[in-house]
């Protein structure tokens, strides 16, 4: 790599911003050169989003500075930012879905005065851009169509289109999968090597050994520690990052000899998921203290699965529960066979933001009651019952009167595994328990679900993380095109062998 | 069984019901583009008929009276747009409050000001060459310079929204405002520009109400044709051309009442299910439309400085 320019491309200095009495920047530094990758490591709620939408000027410091190659800047608005060379690819994208690739690329690139627009002219614009910097896109295409990897491709030339400079990419691997992150990070290198200034924010550590030139890491608001290459590895990140050593204390007990069979699908075929296409003709096992791993490309037939086993979507075949059929229940009866549900989207389905944890807590047993429940609620008694779950589970802070949406994400997590795991179910559908948690919280997670395995409940494991799958499963099955395409105990199967799997090569 | 000449008079009515819906219709599908949704549309429409009036007698000019009904649209919307967009509040609360006022407001002011007066009005125009068409000819005569001045400006306004790159601004804004953000581009300013000028069309939607009748200004001579706007731009999802389409269906639908009167068979009908015939239809339009999708971020204010809203 060439010396870097002595002026830093952007820096940031002293940078601080309260949000009420929550401290989210506490006097942050923050260089980056051109032609380097500069990592922005963190826990959730670290501060680290807010840090990057200040350098882009969604919001405004309370105190601190900042400067463009060694010149002091001041930045009001994105429209700041973008004429000084700075771009952005957030972590919801900020593209409109029901606009063409081409009209997002250029939404910024013109003003108003242009007239009129050239459809046709546009899309050879894009195209010639794309192919330019090496960033494959369909122009013509309409963004709602697109998968998440596409459109942030789309992010990335819309910057590039305008020539940024420095460019800072918020949480980009977070919704990727194993292989949309090798192709994203492959992109990253070649701009790098192009001489381009780039931040990324991430929570997960593999992404900082594969191409850091630096990484800053914060917690709870102020930086830990400025590391350079060959100065970091992973033990002493995730330390600096949580503030203690993470133990791998996953103890499984050894499984019983012929535990029974808990879940068994046969035939199953759910023609319209929610999203995704279908599966057709799925036969699956799970046993008692079994956790069956299902691997896959984003789109190949999970979300199916899931909708089908959770009463989501209407489906064909056979599922049984301990020999009694429950395919096409309502969530009511799966609910009183035992059957516990942990959903992807935590915010959306797992839990309601606006109401309290007690509230959230009792959902279940309000629309399932065990059949000696009392007429009326009484939520003195909730209340005390959802306190007792709140610290056995050690949700921060343990309050039953607070909204859901007050916790951070690894902690509303929690909230779902209390409410969850504590009925002794008999099966639990786990879709991506650990998504955009961090490291704490997802250890956390992995240890109640083998918990619960340990306790015979059968569960169902769907995750884009490969790692997951091979630290939790017993048996891991690979879908793809709605197909079972491996299927092996976890002991016999390679990382490997299942990314053939996944990507359609048949054993 | 009909004579021509109750159907010239029919046809006649419908066009010259058509167009003040026509008008609205257009500047209602700018505003909701933009991300709001102007229920206030009615109250414009009132104000902009009770200026076009009041200008109108006291000058005695009819392009006078037009462009005070405009101006007085875009002054709505600057008061509008600045609740709407800048306060940022409940726009369906908000545009009712004004619907009220604007009731009270052109009553007491007509009755201060201008009372049964009538002022100048638009005459017909004659097309070269459709005059001459036996019947269409005859429809056409009827009609004033703001039929075709509404028919003109639909393609315009349709060209404007999604063959420019202002228009592309304007529905970015309706869609996704942080995106828009993002892209360097202030929201509000944008919706500020679409608000203005769409109120501003839709109080056309009144001027013509007044100037293709007496020339004089009634209490509430809207009478609910704002919300029927509403109904048809759901209808014509957000397409100019299909609100042109939407318009003149609900003006046919509102001469009905004079049709029926003038056939013997439904002499028994009620003239009050007549006159009713229109608002059923907007409910029927809006009830049938349920999967026309709005544009992602009607009545949300936009709030700048979170980052990536949708």
């Amino acid at each position: 790599m060439e010396q870097p320019n002595p002026k830093p491309a952007l820096a940031l200095r002293g940078i601080w911003k309260r949000f009420g009495a929550v401290t989210a920047n506490a006097s942050i530094d923050l260089e980056v050169h051109s032609g380097e990758v500069h990592i922005v490591l963190g826990e959730n709620g670290a501060g680290k989003s807010t840090l990057m939408n200040i350098a882009f000027g969604h919001m405004q410091p309370d105190a601190g500075e900042i400067e463009i190659e060694g010149r002091p800047t001041r930045l009001t608005s994105p429209a700041d930012a973008i004429a000084r060379g700075i771009g952005m690819v957030h972590q919801h994208f900020a593209l409109v879905p029901a606009f063409t690739v081409a009209e997002n690329v250029l939404l910024g690139s013109r003003s108003a005065r242009a007239g009129m627009l050239d459809r046709k002219g546009i899309v050879d614009e894009v195209s010639e851009v794309s192919a330019r910097f090496g960033v494959p896109v369909d122009p013509s295409a309409v963004v709602r169509d697109l998968p998440v990897d596409e459109r942030q491709r789309v992010e990335i030339l819309k910057a590039l289109h305008r020539d940024a400079r420095i460019l800072i990419l918020d949480e980009p691997t977070a919704l990727l999968g194993v292989r949309q992150i090798a192709v994203l990070l492959e992109i990253i290198d070649r701009l790098r090597d192009d001489g381009r200034a780039i931040v990324l924010v991430t929570h997960k550590l593999g992404e900082v050994m594969e191409i850091a030139d630096r990484v800053s890491v914060i917690r709870r608001g102020r930086k830990q520690v400025e590391l350079a290459r060959g100065e970091f590895d992973q033990q002493v990140l995730a330390k600096a990052m949580t503030g203690q050593l993470i133990v791998d204390d996953i103890s499984r007990s050894a499984g019983r000899d012929e535990p029974e069979v808990v879940l068994e699908c046969r035939d199953l075929t759910v023609p319209e998921p929610s999203s995704g296409p279908p599966v057709r003709g799925l036969n699956l096992r799970v046993r008692a203290g079994e956790v069956l791993g299902i691997a896959g490309v984003e789109g190949n037939g999970q979300r199916a699965l899931i909708d089908g086993l959770t009463g989501s979507a209407r489906c064909e075949g056979a599922i049984r529960l301990n020999g009694e059929d429950i395919a096409n229940a309502l969530p009511r009866r799966l609910r009183r066979c035992g059957v516990s549900i942990i959903p992807e989207d935590r915010q959306g389905r797992g839990l309601v933001p606006d109401m309290t944890l007690a509230e959230n807590l009792a959902l279940v047993d309000l629309l399932a009651p065990p059949d000696d429940a009392p007429r009326f609620v009484s939520w003195r008694r909730v209340r005390a019952e959802a306190k007792e779950l709140l610290e056995a589970f050690d949700v921060r802070p343990p309050d039953p009167d607070l909204p859901a949406s007050a916790l951070s994400g690894g902690n509303q997590q929690k909230v779902v595994l209390a409410r969850e795991l504590s009925r002794r179910p008999r099966l639990v559908v786990a879709d991506n328990p650990s998504w955009g948690l961090d490291v704490g919280a997802i250890g956390y997670v992995h240890r109640r679900l083998v918990a619960a395995r340990n306790d015979g409940a059968a569960i169902v494991l769907v995750s884009h993380d490969l790692d997951e799958l091979m630290k939790l499963s017993d048996r891991i099955i690979v879908v793809y095109r709605g197909e079972i395409s491996l299927e092996s105990s976890r002991a016999d199967v390679s990382l490997d062998d299942i990314g053939l799997a996944m990507a359609g090569a048949r054993r | 069984m009909v004579s021509e000449l109750v159907l010239i008079t029919f046809f006649v009515t419908s066009l010259q019901l058509m167009v003040p819906i026509l008008f609205a219709s257009l500047g209602e599908i700018l505003v909701e583009r933009s991300g709001v949704l102007n229920v206030g549309i009615e109250g414009v429409m009132l104000i902009g008929a009770f200026t076009t009036a009041l200008v109108g007698i006291e000058s005695g000019s009819v392009g006078l009276a037009l462009l005070a009904g405009f101006g007085s649209g875009l002054l709505c919307g600057v008061a509008l747009s600045a609740l709407y967009v800048r306060i940022g509040t409940d726009q369906v609360v908000t545009g009712l409050m004004f619907n009220i006022l604007a009731i009270g407001l052109t009553s007491l002011l007509r009755d201060q000001l201008i009372g049964g007066q009538v002022g100048p009005i638009l005459r017909g125009i004659s097309v070269p060459g459709l005059s001459r068409v036996r019947f269409v000819g005859d429809v056409l005569a009827q009609q004033n310079a703001l039929l075709w001045a509404g028919i003109a400006l639909t393609p315009v306004v349709a060209v404007a929204l999604y063959r420019t790159w202002w228009g592309l601004q304007v529905r970015a804004a309706g869609e996704r405002p942080g995106a828009l953000a993002a892209s360097g581009y202030d929201v509000w300013r944008t919706r500020y520009a679409a608000v203005i000028l769409g109120c501003g069309l839709s109080a056309l939607g009144g001027t013509a109400l007044v100037l293709s009748s007496s020339g004089g200004f009634v209490p509430n001579m809207v009478a609910g044709r704002g919300f029927i706007a509403l109904g048809v731009v759901v209808l014509a999802r957000w397409r100019p051309g299909i609100a042109l389409l939407g318009a003149a269906v609900f003006g046919l639908a509102q001469s009905l009442q004079f049709l029926a009167s003038q056939i013997d068979a439904l002499a028994g009908v009620p003239r009050e299910l007549w006159l009713a015939a229109p608002y059923v239809a907007t409910i029927f339009v809006v009830v049938f439309s349920l999967q026309s999708r709005y544009p992602a971020a009607v009545g949300v204010p936009y709030k700048p400085g979170t980052a990536s809203q949708h």
